[in-house]
C-alpha cells in the first residue's frame, strides 16, 4: 500500500531506533519470544550483568511492552506485535544483506511494494553467479532445473531460443505451463516456439498465456520445487550473470504471489485471441 | 525458530546506521520523494550545507544514495531498507494508538506470521460502546453487513440477531462462509426453523464450517470492511468494543487469517451435524 511518507518524516521512527541502538533492550525482549523468563535466565543468556537487566527491563515496561510479575517478565500483547516485527525487519535486513550484490544493483520496479515488504521470505534463497570458468553457469543451472519440472508458472521479460525449448519440453512431457508475456515477448515467443504447437498446447489447456500492458522488468519462474528470480540493471539491460534462487516453501510462495500479481495485470489469450494470432503467423 | 542472537548479530550495524540519525533519516526520507539538489535538500529540511555534505558522503559510501548530475537519488537498495523501517513504524503505530486495547486483551487467536503484519490495521477505528448508545458496537456491525456482497466470518460467541441474519443470507444471493464453534452451532442449529437449516445446508451461496478447538477471536471480513474482536484477558469475550477497518490492505489481512482458520475446519452437512448436536 501507499504510506504517506510525510507521516513518518516528521515523526522519527522512535521505537525502533529505541531497540537499535540498546543491545540490551533488544536482547531481552529477543528472549521473551518464547515465553515468560526469569531474571537468572536473562542473565545467563544476555551475559548481560543483573542491574543493567533490570534497567532494561523498567524501560520496557515504561514502552507497556512487558511486565513483570514476581521475578518473571512476561511480554504483553503491545510487545508481541513490537517483537515479532523486529524479529521480520531483522529477517529483511539479513535477506538484504546476503543477497546484497543482487538487491544493491538493479532495478527493483518490477517488484511490486507489497512483495518487496514480504523480501524476508526469500531469506534461505541463494544467488547464482556467473563464474568466470563458467560464464554460463547461472543459465545452465536455471534450464537444468527447468527442464525437470513438471509444471511451471513464469513471468518472462526475455525470450532465448534455449530457454523456448526447455518450455516446449516441459509441455511435450505432458506438463503444465501458465505465461505471463509482454507484447514484443509474446512475438517473439511465437517465432521460436514452432507456432501450430502454441496453437495445439493453448488449445488442449496444458499452455495458458497472458498478456500485459507494459513492458514486464522482471523474470521469474516457478515449479514445484525452485523458485528463480531475475532482473534488469538499472540501465535496462537484462542481467544474464545472476539469478535468486529458492527451493522452500516460502520462496515458492513469494514467486507464485508476483506470478499471480501480473496474472491479474494480464489478459489471457481467449479463443478470439487465439485466432488472431492465427492469422498473423500465417501472414 | 532460529537463534534469534545470532540474527541480530547480523544486521544490528546495519539497523544502527539506518535509524540512528535523525539528519541521514531526514535525507533519505526527503530524497523518497524524488530526487534532490543539495540546495533543495537544505531548503526543505532546514539543515546546513556542511551537514547535509558530510551525511551524503556516508549514504553514498554505503549505496544508499547516488549522485545524478547535480542531484541526489536513493538507490532501490535503500528504499528495500527504508520500507521496512516504514513498515515497523506502521505497526507501532498501531500498537501504539489501539494500546488501550491490546493492553488488557488476548491476540493468541492470531497466528504469529499474520500479527506481524497488524501494522495495516494503523488508520482502522475502534467502535465503542458507550452509555449514552450501549448497542453502538452491534448496531455499527449489523449496518456494515447489510451493505457487503460476500461475507466471512469465525465466531465463538452468538446473538439472536445473528440467527435472523443467517436466515436473511440464506434467501440473498451473498456469498458467504461462516466457521463456528460446535456450541454456536448448535444454537444456531436450535434457534433456527427445520427449513431455514435445510437451507443453510444445502444452499449454494452458503458454506457453513465447524472449528472444533477453543477459538480465542471473533471476526467478520467482507468486501467493504472489516471487524475484528477480542477476549479479555479474564477470558471473557468483550462485546463492546470491535476493531473496524476499510482499509484494503486490512480486508486483505482478514481474508488471510480467514483463510488460516478455514484450512482448520470442515464443512458442516447433515452427517457431522447430527454428531455435533449430540456431543
Amino acid at each position: 500500500m501507499f504510506i504517506d511518507n510525510s507521516h513518518y518524516l516528521e515523526n522519527q521512527p522512535e521505537d525502533i531506533k529505541f531497540l537499535a541502538v540498546s543491545n540490551v533492550r533488544t536482547k531481552i525482549l529477543l528472549s521473551l519470544y518464547d515465553g515468560p523468563k526469569k531474571l537468572a535466565y536473562l542473565r545467563d543468556k544476555t551475559g548481560i550483568a543483573s542491574s543493567t537487566i533490570i534497567h532494561g527491563l523498567g524501560q520496557l515496561e515504561n514502552k507497556k511492552w512487558i511486565v513483570r510479575r514476581g521475578d518473571n517478565s512476561y511480554i504483553t500483547s503491545k510487545g508481541k506485535i513490537i517483537l515479532l516485527n523486529l524479529i521480520k525487519i531483522m529477517q529483511k535486513l539479513e535477506t538484504i544483506k546476503k543477497q546484497q550484490i543482487f538487491w544493491k544493483n538493479h532495478n527493483l520496479n518490477g517488484i511490486p511494494l507489497k512483495l518487496q515488504k514480504n523480501i524476508h521470505m526469500l531469506s534461505e534463497s541463494y544467488l547464482v553467479e556467473v563464474k568466470l570458468d563458467n560464464l554460463e553457469e547461472p543459465f545452465t543451472k536455471y534450464l537444468e532445473l527447468l527442464s525437470n519440472a513438471k509444471n511451471i508458472c513464469a513471468v518472462l521479460p526475455v525470450c532465448f531460443s534455449r530457454h523456448t525449448d526447455a518450455i516446449q519440453r516441459i509441455l511435450v512431457n505432458g506438463g503444465f505451463v501458465k505465461l505471463i508475456l509482454d507484447k514484443d515477448i509474446l512475438k517473439q515467443f511465437i517465432e521460436q516456439f514452432n507456432s501450430s504447437d502454441v496453437l495445439k498446447f493453448v488449445k488442449v489447456g496444458s499452455l495458458e498465456i497472458w498478456v500485459v500492458p507494459d513492458n514486464l522488468e522482471v523474470a521469474c519462474v516457478v515449479s514445484e520445487n525452485f523458485a528463480s528470480l531475475g532482473l534488469f540493471f538499472e540501465n535496462g539491460v537484462y542481467d544474464t550473470s545472476c539469478l535468486l534462487m529458492g527451493h522452500n516453501i516460502s520462496a515458492l510462495d513469494w514467486g507464485n504471489s508476483l506470478f499471480q500479481h501480473y496474472k491479474n495485470l494480464g489478459e489471457k489469450m481467449d479463443k478470439t485471441a487465439i485466432k488472431q494470432m492465427e492469422s498473423r503467423i500465417k501472414i | 525458530m532460529r537463534n534469534l542472537f545470532e540474527l541480530h548479530d547480523q544486521i544490528q550495524d546495519d539497523l544502527k546506521f539506518m535509524v540512528k540519525s535523525k539528519i541521514r533519516l531526514k535525507i533519505m526520507f526527503s530524497l523518497l520523494e524524488g530526487p534532490k539538489s543539495m540546495k533543495e535538500i537544505n531548503e526543505t529540511q532546514n539543515l546546513s550545507f556542511a551537514t547535509i555534505s558530510n551525511n551524503m558522503k556516508r549514504l553514498v559510501e554505503e549505496n544508499l544514495v547516488k549522485k545524478v548530475e547535480n542531484t541526489f537519488e536513493i538507490t532501490s537498495f535503500c528504499k528495500l531498507k527504508l520500507d521496512s523501517i516504514i513498515d515497523f513504524q506502521q505497526s507501532t503505530t498501531f500498537s501504539n494508538r489501539f494500546e488501550d486495547l491490546l493492553l488488557d486483551h488476548d491476540i493468541s487467536g492470531i497466528p504469529d506470521f499474520l500479527i506481524q503484519d497488524m501494522g495495516v490495521f494503523f488508520d482502522s477505528e475502534l467502535v465503542q460502546s458507550i452509555p449514552v448508545d450501549i448497542y453502538k458496537t452491534h448496531n455499527t456491525f449489523i449496518n456494515l453487513l447489510s451493505e457487503s456482497k460476500e461475507i466471512f466470518g469465525v465466531s465463538p460467541i452468538s446473538h439472536p440477531d445473528y440467527t435472523v441474519l443467517f436466515q436473511d443470507l440464506i434467501k440473498t444471493d451473498v456469498k458467504s462462509c461462516l466457521i463456528l464453534t460446535d456450541d454456536i452451532i448448535k444454537r444456531t442449529v436450535t434457534t433456527a426453523d427445520l427449513k431455514t437449516l435445510t437451507g443453510s445446508i444445502t444452499n449454494k451461496n452458503l458454506e457453513l464450517r465447524r472449528y472444533s478447538a477453543d477459538l480465542k477471536i471473533a471476526f467478520t471480513v467482507a468486501d467493504n470492511f472489516v471487524s475484528l474482536g477480542f477476549f479479555s484477558d479474564d477470558g471473557t469475550y468483550d462485546q463492546n468494543r470491535d476493531l473496524v477497518s476499510k482499509n484494503k490492505d486490512a480486508i486483505d489481512w482478514t481474508k488471510r487469517l480467514f483463510d488460516y482458520y478455514y484450512q482448520m475446519s470442515e464443512k458442516v452437512g447433515i452427517t457431522n451435524l447430527a454428531k455435533i448436536l449430540v456431543s
